[in-house]
């Protein structure tokens, strides 16, 4: 048998690697992340060239600023794949977020302090009561996930009319357009929650219990992994995760709607699926599931650029999903064996 | 029977699965109306065998023959298409659909429309159920709504149903209360000149129905005479063989008599576990011996909370406790090490240092993070004593062969500073060299003063490394063997049933 991922903790380590160095590379885990960021980098350089007006830092930049709802959400969405999982209500998540934000501060900062953690723990305890329909009274993932968030979906319609007439805190609008020694802060913002959720999944005790379950649920019975506990914590960080995407996607846009995430649900399975995991769990990292977000944010520019319909859009992400799904288990290996000559023939 | 075509001729059949030779050159031949029992240990290539016949798997070599023409199943289908039909001892009902709909599996009657005739389906089970006298079922009962020996005799009846012109049985009793039914059964078809291959485990229904027996040892057929010729002792004596005993190196006892016992446990009551007791000292090696599904699974379970217990006490280290978990249980040092490497064993996404760190990896990190230098030092001492070798650690574990996949396991039980180590049957599916490096680590063990509790399937591991043997028959425990009296007769006769055991005379201690 082949090498399967290496030990998850290493890859946190090797994440600035680039492409130019993909036959030095000791990890094969760590190819499908680099391909997707390749792709993600000429796709890119795609649009510069489709738009030379301009440059490729602003192109860069722009990508990135659309991503970070992706990247924040992805991760919550990969824990729960990573556990063998998924989270269906991340994209109403993300709308009752942004809607309680809205209504809670009404156009006022002072609001904030009080506002945002609200707003968190809500969609925490949203996550939260995911993991215990789960972990403790067993309903499917898919199944508790998407009945929660209709669920929810309901209750936020029966406060609301599903648009929010309240304007966004002006804070969390400049928090989204501001700059920061010349970098957008939404990019600062990416580094810091990509460096944090690469350690939180790659680095930590916690980390590698939850590739444990996800690898096998039955040996981490077995050896009395705390498996109801984890459960409940990976949804309640995707719910926290969608939660602080709502926020950020309410001061992008400065206004909120109930269902103004549900575009985000399919993107945040892909972007997991893209970077190399598992669609049963128990591999891939947060580098990968980072590399897919960014890659689909690129996609998702070029077909703006292109100016596509929002039907062709989906197509191709449809698409893409199935490829990645195609190429993962046995392909993207016989490819790395490929990429190292001087490793054919050896066993 | 002499100078007619034999219904089956098997010649040279051989299967290998990986490195493991199941069956090696095995020849027989059955004649029409025969009743030939096939005997074995667990693991001897009996179901091998059957699934060679029944066309579950294709021998890697070797011919079969049918009434003189060539027999090779492509699968199943095309063995009951040549009039081989098999009652398999994992039972091939399916659980969500109707006794009827099972019985005509996988072809039942169509209408004119090619939708399934319910009501002839339904008529025609009730029949079939009634000729074969267990009208009692209900023909559109769910199967899993049944009890398992009823389940059995579904499955028994369907197999017979097709008329076969060879019926294989494998262990057809395991789960009949009833036995005298099958007998009666099996009289029946015999004298309507069906040919039967009898696989059982219990002496007396192989000198009850069979006139011939086959044993197999370690894949090979080492006997094929009349059972009539034979005494009980020697067709235990065939079946458990001499094979490996210059292997084992003979060590003393390092039981600590005066010490509190590392487990004891007082009338165990569960589902599977019938009313046991036993106590396990420091330093020794208790064995437990039984043949497949007497309960020996549910017990080792049942200690670390895997199992529902209904009654019974268990102390660990002389304080009663309760575990309620595995991970209750390890707090206590008590570590099972399980039966299904694959399913529940190894992580097969992370590396073998990450398999065995796992329990103890929270002394791994700092503030949380791992330290994978730290996680090595961890590992490294517990590889050492299992002789995994230090190259092996940064690979994934699935790269590893299934006697390094069992050390890594053992290595797990190790780093979670197990007291008590439960061994599930941890030589299976292992190479000569791991399983040495699994004794010589079960003798450090308990000569440090560890427990262990030690199922085996193989016999002469029992013999020669346990300070005494506990036989299961049936959920309980039917004899406990000193490690005096201890051979592999005495115990295989145990486990089959025989409440008396023969003492043989080369059981006197050497």
């Amino acid at each position: 048998m082949t090498r399967r991922s290496a030990a998850p903790g290493e890859t946190a380590a090797a994440m600035p690697d680039a492409p130019g160095r993909l036959r030095r590379l000791r990890n094969p885990a760590l190819l499908p992340p680099v391909i997707v960021l390749a792709c993600a980098i000429l796709l890119i350089i795609a649009t510069k060239l489709m738009n030379p007006g301009a440059g490729f830092g602003q192109q860069l930049a722009a990508v990135l600023v659309t991503s970070v709802f992706l990247v924040v959400a992805a991760f919550g969405q990969g824990l729960t794949i990573l556990i063998g999982g998924i989270d269906l209500s991340i994209g109403i998540v993300i709308g009752i977020a942004a809607m309680m934000i809205s209504v809670l501060t009404d156009g006022r900062d002072a609001a904030l302090p009080w506002a945002v953690p609200l707003t968190l723990a809500t969609g925490g305890a949203i996550g939260g009561v995911n993991g215990a329909g789960i972990a403790l009274a067993g309903v499917p993932p898919f199944i508790m996930t998407l009945a929660s968030g209709i669920t929810f979906f309901g209750v936020g319609l029966g406060f609301t009319s599903g648009l929010a007439q309240e304007p966004v805190a002006p804070a969390l609008g400049l928090l989204m357009s501001g700059h920061c020694y010349g970098v957008p802060i939404p990019i600062l913002l990416i580094i810091a929650f990509a460096v944090a959720a690469s350690v939180f999944q790659n680095g930590t005790a916690v980390g590698r219990k939850l590739y444990a379950i996800g690898s096998s649920a039955g040996a981490a019975r077995v050896l009395g992994l705390p498996i109801a506990g984890l459960t409940i914590l990976v949804y309640t960080l995707s719910g926290l995760c969608a939660a602080i995407a709502g926020l950020l996607l309410a001061g992008y846009s400065s206004a909120a709607t109930l269902d103004m995430g549900t575009p985000l649900l399919l993107p945040t399975i892909a972007a997991v699926v893209i970077g190399g995991a598992s669609v049963v769990g128990g591999s891939g990292t947060y580098f990968g599931t980072f590399a897919g977000a960014v890659f689909l944010s690129a996609l998702g520019t070029v077909i703006t650029v292109l100016s596509l319909s929002q039907g062709l859009r989906n197509v191709i992400e449809g698409a893409i999903i199935v490829v990645a799904l195609l190429s993962q288990g046995d392909r993207w290996r016989q490819l790395w064996t490929w990429l190292q000559p001087q490793k054919r023939g050896r066993t | 029977m002499i100078g007619m075509t034999p219904v089956l001729e098997a010649r040279a059949i051989s299967k290998r699965y990986g490195a493991t030779v199941a069956l090696s050159d095995v020849s027989f031949s059955l004649g029409a109306g025969e009743v030939c029992g096939l005997l074995g240990e667990n693991g001897a290539g009996k179901s091998t065998l059957v699934k060679a016949l029944s066309g579950v798997v294709p021998p890697d070599s070797g011919a079969m023959h049918l009434s003189g023409a060539p027999y090779r199943p492509s699968d199943i289908n095309d063995a009951h298409r040549q009039g081989v039909a098999t009652a398999f001892q994992e039972l091939s009902l399916i659980p969500t659909l109707s006794v009827a709909i099972n019985l005509f599996l996988p072809h039942p009657i169509v209408n004119f429309a090619g939708t399934v005739a319910w009501r002839r389906l339904e008529q025609d089970a009730a029949d079939l159920l009634g000729k074969y006298g267990i009208s009692a079922i209900d023909p559109l009962a769910p199967v899993a709504d049944l009890p398992l020996g009823q389940r059995q005799r579904i499955e028994i009846v369907r197999a017979i149903a097709r008329r076969p012109r060879l019926l294989l049985l494998d262990e057809p009793t395991a789960a009949l209360a009833d036995r005298e039914w099958l007998f009666q059964l099996i009289a029946r078809i015999v004298a309507e000149g069906t040919s039967i291959l009898y696989i059982s485990h219990k002496l007396d229904e192989i000198r009850r129905l069979c006139s011939r027996c086959i044993i197999l040892r370690n894949g090979h057929k080492v006997l094929d005479r009349a059972v009539a010729a034979m005494s009980d002792e020697e067709i235990f004596r065939n079946m458990a063989g001499r094979s490996a005993v210059d292997r084992f190196v003979v060590v003393p006892s390092s039981v600590r008599a005066e010490a509190p016992p590392a487990l004891r446990v007082t009338h165990l009551v569960g589902e599977g576990v019938d009313d046991i007791s036993f106590s396990l000292q420091p330093g020794e090696i208790l064995g437990v011996a039984g043949l497949e599904g007497q309960g020996q699974s549910r017990l080792f379970k049942s200690l670390v909370g895997l199992h529902p217990l209904r009654d019974g006490q268990i102390e660990v280290a002389g304080t009663p406790r309760i575990l309620r978990s595995p991970r209750a249980a390890r707090a206590l040092g008590v570590v099972l090490v399980p039966e299904e490497r694959k399913s529940e064993g190894i992580f097969k996404d992370l590396t073998t240092v990450a398999n065995i760190s796992l329990p103890a990896i929270e002394g791994a990190s700092v503030w949380g993070l791992l330290n994978h230098r730290r996680e090595r030092t961890l590992v490294r001492p517990v590889a050492a004593a299992v002789d995994l070798p230090e190259q092996f650690l940064p690979r994934g574990i699935t790269a590893l062969s299934g006697g390094n996949q069992q050390k890594a396991m053992l290595g797990r039980a190790l780093i979670a500073a197990a007291r008590c180590l439960l061994l599930f049957d941890p030589t299976r599916g292992v190479d000569v060299g791991a399983k040495q490096s699994i004794y010589r680590m079960m003798r450090d063990f308990v000569r440090d003063g560890g427990a262990i509790l030690f199922y085996s399937t193989e016999l002469d591991e029992l013999v020669h490394l346990c300070d005494r043997c506990l036989v299961l028959y049936r959920n309980r425990v039917v004899g406990e063997v000193p490690r005096a009296a201890l051979t592999q007769e005495q115990i295989l006769s145990l486990a089959a049933g025989h409440a008396a055991p023969p003492v043989p005379a080369a059981a006197v201690p050497a």
